[in-house]
């Protein structure tokens, strides 16, 4: 990993196309402004996260219960659109 | 699927549309047989929810704009129906034609755990119809400027 140190208004360039600059620094939040061209995503890592340990949490399923909430589903009327 | 499901390592998957599975598909691993989601066209439940690929994600799913794509969403089962959630904040974008998919992780602030089906009213016991559509699945306007993914019906 890289590490740099730097102060309040104070940037860094990643490419030619991203900019991330440390706006403020306020005990132990630090506001940061990023700019980069508009077909990027950025998102805090606890997004990431919180999808990836959905994704596990989603492997968990079992072929019994599918099928009794099916056919619930259908008792109810309520089969797929079409 | 080149990069996989984010926190898994499989690479090839089929979508499986088993009989009597109502709105539900799986998404079974070629590799590994204990592994498999279930997946949903989120369309279906949620009209409103749109993603917008980035020129990048267009890129490495092999897609122009307007191309066919097919989007889908992850169940989380639940032996209660009324528990059953999708992750509208993780899709899979499928191009079908190209057999290749992505799951994304959207910026925009979208629900990990949406639930499919809202209780009847007035609510009766293990009565379901269709939830709501949750408040924050629009806005992801800031991304590429291209057509937007307009997810298909199979």
């Amino acid at each position: 990993m890289l590490v740099l140190t730097r102060k309040a208004g104070e940037a860094i360039a990643i490419g030619d196309q991203i900019t991330i600059k440390v706006l403020e620094v306020k005990g132990t939040h630090i506001r940061i402004g990023i700019e980069a061209p508009p077909d990027f995503r950025i998102y805090r890592e606890e997004i990431y996260v919180k999808v990836k340990e959905q994704n596990q949490l989603a492997t968990c399923w079992d072929l019994h219960d599918f099928e009794k909430v099916v056919n619930l589903m259908s008792d109810e009327g309520m089969e797929q659109r079409h | 699927m080149p990069d996989g499901m984010v926190g898994f390592s499989e690479r090839r998957f089929i979508i499986l549309n088993p009989e009597n599975g109502g709105p539900f598909c799986w998404f079974q691993s070629l590799d590994n047989p204990d592994l498999a989601f279930v997946v949903v066209e989120p369309v279906r439940f949620f009209p409103e929810y749109q993603v917008k690929l980035t020129r990048e994600e267009y890129d490495k799913l092999q897609l122009e704009p307007g191309d066919e794509t097919v989007l889908l969403c992850v169940a989380t089962m639940s032996p209660d129906p009324l528990k059953i959630t999708i992750n509208l904040q993780g899709p899979i974008v499928v191009n079908p034609a190209g057999m290749i998919a992505r799951q994304l992780v959207l910026d925009g602030n979208h629900s990990t755990r949406q639930p499919l089906f809202a209780p009847r009213e007035p609510a009766a016991a293990g009565t379901i119809r269709k939830a709501q559509p949750p408040p924050a699945v629009s806005g992801i306007s800031s991304l590429y400027s291209g057509k937007g993914l307009a997810p298909v019906r199979s």
